[in-house]
């Protein structure tokens, strides 16, 4: 495989939580590849364990969660030269091997501007701090680094807003000031948890407008966790779609809009609103609501709202089919086609 | 249309204003106008949406016609069979029969049911608040309004805590329907719901509107929901109103810059459709300090030298029952 | 549905599907070792005491021949320096210290809430003036005020005691109810019953207050540790209950001589015993009410 093509590679992640003495596996056998300099989306509803994915590769989840993969491969590309990291066996999820590659190589931002910042330092001050960590530059030249970053992001009077509370910006511009501190150590691969649901849709605009330059102008890799269809049409090159801690459909956005193909993603797409419906017309509901991840069947998660289920889909675990190049869907409708792990 | 239908609520110049005050002495120094001189009409019997970015007062609105803000003027006239009282003038027992008339569905079906009581008690009080005696009687509505929102009567006996979001809110419906209400005013009712529940509610929301010939308002901030759900939409901003028009008419043919903004600002889930993304600059202010003259002059791409000075009026435009609040259309209003 | 009874009564059709809060924190309680350990020094306490005051032991008449005996079997824990039996006295006592502390944990926390729940729920000028009150209280020292009834009434009682601890103890009660009601009426579910046109008494009582029993019930436990404390600290120095009337501090205070701490060690130890094993079984008692009943946690 071409490390220079691809900078995260994920092999069956699993995260397991540990919770009153039983053990509760959000995540199962995720498997994905994003290629660098392109928009990965992951979809899913609330519970999907979309987020703990991606908590899980930058392993920020707390003690009572345990994270076990077969690969998860970092390949940073330093001046023209890869170079490959293992995340999976890095054992201290905060120690120095984890922390050095956090801002500089892989940020993260998150879903509420709100509390993502500290009220009490100003804004400047909390940008600037990945950079005195990460390269040791004096105060004063991160301060013009940090100008430099705002006027980039669209801030209107970096000179004036540098010194400001959290409190004095709005939420769009709260959310900048986080995407200031995600982009500020110029990592390469930026995972945005839900960067826009907590914000307006005339901001949610401007802030993907801002993510998408990031990607096209800059070749930055960016991982968009969302449960918007319609932000995944716009921002992504490649689609992965989460039901209960399973990829259940992966592929290139043409593959997963145009040729949809498991049943969980139709029904997704067809049945949330979408703007000059014809009048009369009605939106398709899924039935029942996603099952409680402590007693889950056997088979496919899916099973009991799906419209094409069959008694195969109840008895074991559902492998994926690869029905098109890198087209890979979890659902026994396509079981004449190749299977792959 | 609009001609021959039935109004059950008319609006008119409806203020509510809260005040900010500064200091000991509580000194009022300025006001947050979250809902500024608003004034229409709602039909019998339609869903009208109400739509806008979050401050831009739709949620006072919703609960100022509940009489759950009191306004700081205007009236708010609800037909009482053929004859308008005016809601904001009423004494505490017509207050409470208003309150059989009109209820409400919130937006967090979470904090909606009290933790601490069984479902039951929890529909149980608005019956017993209004007069059912009996306990029969009042299962006999429990039953009527569980069955109209697929919830089996057996649930009834837990705890909230128990359900998950959307069994959560379709229980929020059914207990604001027990008192049969004439309108529902629907304050984001889907918002925090997932994705796949949100089709579930909306669709049973219409079902019930149906069978009960209810008139809904419905607030909520994604467009696209309101637009499915309504038959007119309003699309408010800064506790202003700037346009008014049928669902179909809005979305072929906005006519306010906001509204053309907010329709292109909404991602549509199709690759196929490339629009041109109109994207607009800066964000809204804030309500102590509104723009002067047009509210949205600083954002608006067809800002003229009038609109930094005069306020624009509601002017009919283009098809029946179509208002909006621009200058851009004053000629065509000036020819009327 | 079908059912041609299931319109008779949900309630009783349904008494099986019905979940219990109650058995669930019932079971979450007895996993707390410590907690269930406090509850049973707490209950095998105060039954000790109770029972002793209903036997009528004597622990009035001094035993001049017996005086500051040490334990023996004829008086377990010893006779203190007029020869009263000090088990008797103890026991005694407890029921006086245990009464003091229940009494004016429940009545100051009964106040407390009342007005918290007042405050909070209205705001505005009632908030301002109750909230001014409380902190005239506040500022007040228990002890100058204990004072100030014993010179006024000229006499030091029971009832002077009680008093006091319940004027001066409903503040903490009253502040924490009133932060919980300034959030919690803001909670949809209080703006349902409003738009339902609920009695303001009602939604304040009833909906709101339940959900802030817990930490009611739970800061009232751990009051009656500290009114016992309290009690104690002003009986040692002669400022609590009459001489005549036993309570655990007042037993203590016969050990404030020197020669007594050192050469009658049963004379404090054991009140001095009962005491801090009630005060840290209560709040043993009390943390584990607190894990069970915080909403938070469910």
């Amino acid at each position: 495989m071409d490390t220079k093509e691809i900078i995260l590679d994920v092999k069956n992640l699993n995260t397991t939580f540990i919770s009153d003495r039983k053990e509760i596996r959000i995540v199962k056998n995720v498997s994905f590849q994003l290629k660098r300099g392109t928009a990965l989306a992951v979809v899913g509803e609330s519970g999907c364990g979309k987020s703990v994915t991606m908590n899980s590769i930058m392993r920020f989840l707390g003690k009572n969660a345990r994270v076990e993969a077969d690969n998860i491969q970092y390949n940073a590309l330093r001046d023209g030269k890869v170079t490959e990291y293992h995340l999976e066996k890095i054992k201290d999820p905060n120690g120095p091997e984890m922390r050095a590659l956090r801002g500089p190589d892989m940020s993260m931002v998150f879903q509420d501007p709100m509390s993502s910042l500290n009220p009490v330092y100003k804004v400047g001050d909390q940008v600037a701090e990945g950079l005195i960590q990460h390269t040791g530059m004096k105060k004063k030249e991160a301060r013009v680094k940090v100008l430099e970053m705002f006027r980039k992001l669209g801030i209107p009077d970096p000179e004036e807003r540098i010194d400001n509370y959290p409190h004095q910006f709005s939420g769009g511009m709260k959310q900048r000031v986080v995407i200031a501190i995600a982009m500020i150590c110029n990592p390469e691969l930026i995972i945005c948890d839900e960067p826009t649901t907590a914000l307006d849709v005339t901001i949610q605009a401007q802030i993907m407008e801002l993510l998408k330059d990031l990607q096209v102008k800059e070749g930055k890799s960016i991982v968009l966790i969302t449960h918007n269809m319609g932000l995944v049409a716009e921002m992504a090159d490649e689609v992965c779609v989460m039901y209960m801690g399973r990829v259940v459909e992966f592929g290139s956005l043409e593959d997963v809009f145009d040729r949809t193909s498991h049943p969980y993603t139709k029904a997704l797409l067809r049945s949330v609103p979408v703007l000059g419906l014809a009048d009369g017309q009605k939106l398709e509901t899924i039935p029942g609501s996603t099952p409680n991840p402590a007693n889950l069947k056997p088979g496919c998660e899916f099973a009991d709202r799906c419209p094409e289920c069959t008694a195969a889909c109840r008895e074991k675990d559902i492998p994926t089919f690869e029905i098109s190049p890198g087209h890979r869907v979890r659902c026994l409708k396509y079981k004449n086609f190749p299977e792959v792990d | 249309m609009s001609e021959n239908r039935e109004v059950i609520f008319k609006i008119e110049n409806l203020k509510t204003w809260f005040p900010i005050t500064k200091g000991a002495f509580k000194k009022v120094v300025g006001h947050v106008k979250a809902v500024d001189d608003v004034s229409l009409e709602v039909y019998k019997g339609e869903t009208l949406g109400i739509v806008g970015e979050s401050g831009c007062g739709k949620s006072t609105f919703g609960k100022t016609i509940m009489m759950l803000e009191k306004p700081t003027g205007g009236k708010v006239l609800f037909n009482y069979g053929g004859e308008f009282k005016d809601v904001t003038k009423f004494n505490k027992e017509e207050m409470f029969q208003f309150r059989r008339k009109v209820q409400m569905v919130f937006q967090d079906p979470y904090s909606a049911l009290n933790p601490q009581k069984k479902i039951y008690t929890s529909f149980e009080e608005p019956l017993k608040v209004h007069g059912v005696k009996n306990e029969a009687d009042r299962e006999a509505v429990m039953q009527k309004v569980l069955k109209m929102v697929n919830i089996q009567p057996d649930y009834l006996m837990r705890y909230p805590h128990e359900f998950s979001g959307g069994q959560r809110q379709r229980l929020c419906i059914a207990r604001a329907l027990e008192v049969m209400p004439e309108v529902l005013v629907c304050d984001e009712p889907v918002s925090a719901l997932d994705v796949s529940i949100q089709a579930q509610v909306l669709n049973l929301m219409k079902d019930i509107q149906k069978e009960m010939n209810l008139t809904y308002l419905f607030i909520a901030h994604d467009l696209s929901v309101v637009q499915y759900m309504s038959d007119r939409i309003v699309v408010m901003y800064l506790g202003k109103i700037v346009e008014i028009a049928d669902s179909r008419a809005l979305y072929d043919e906005p006519l306010h810059p906001y509204t053309q903004a907010l329709l292109s600002a909404i991602p549509v889930p199709d690759i196929h459709k490339t629009k041109k993304r109109q994207v607009l600059e800066g964000e809204v202010p804030s309500p102590i300090h509104k723009p002067s003259g047009c509210a949205f002059h600083n954002r608006c791409p067809k800002c003229m030298e009038i609109c930094k000075t005069v306020d624009p009026a509601m002017v009919h435009h283009g098809a029946e029952g179509h208002m909006v609040a621009c200058h851009l259309y004053d000629k065509e209003a000036a020819k009327a | 549905m079908s059912n041609p009874n299931a319109a008779a009564s949900i309630k009783e059709q349904n008494k099986s599907a019905a979940s219990s809060l109650l058995k669930k924190n019932v079971r979450k309680f007895l996993n707390n070792k410590l907690a269930v350990f406090g509850l049973v020094v707490v209950v095998i306490m105060t039954l000790a005491c109770i029972i002793g005051a209903i036997m009528g032991v004597d622990y009035a008449t001094p035993d001049l021949t017996n005086m500051k005996a040490a334990p023996e079997a004829g008086h377990i824990f010893g006779t203190d320096t007029i020869g009263r039996d000090l088990l008797a006295r103890v026991l005694i006592g407890g029921c006086y210290s245990i009464l003091i502390g229940v009494f004016c944990a429940v009545l100051s926390s009964v106040i407390g809430a009342a007005l918290g729940a007042i405050a909070g729920y209205f705001g505005g000028w009632v908030d301002g003036v109750i909230v001014r009150i409380s902190e005239i209280f506040q500022a007040f020292p228990q002890l100058v005020l204990v004072m100030m009834l014993v010179a006024i009434l000229n006499q030091r009682g029971l009832g002077n005691l009680l008093f006091i601890f319940v004027v001066t103890g409903w503040m903490t009660t009253f502040r924490m109810v009133r932060n919980e009601f300034m959030s919690l009426k803001n909670e949809t579910y209080v703006k349902v019953c409003e738009a339902f046109g609920m009695k303001r008494s009602n939604i304040m009582f009833k909906q709101i207050l339940p959900n802030v029993m817990s930490p009611i019930i739970v800061s009232t436990t751990t009051n009656v540790a500290f009114f016992i404390l309290q009690e104690a600290s002003l009986s040692f120095i002669g400022l609590g209950v009459a001489d005549s009337t036993p309570t655990w501090g007042n037993i203590l205070n016969a050990a404030k001589s020197v020669s007594v701490v050192t050469n009658q060690w049963w004379i404090w130890v054991f009140p001095g015993l009962a005491i801090s094993l009630f005060v840290l079984a209560i709040n043993f008692f009390g943390d584990g009410l607190r894990d069970v009943l915080d909403p938070k946690q469910q």
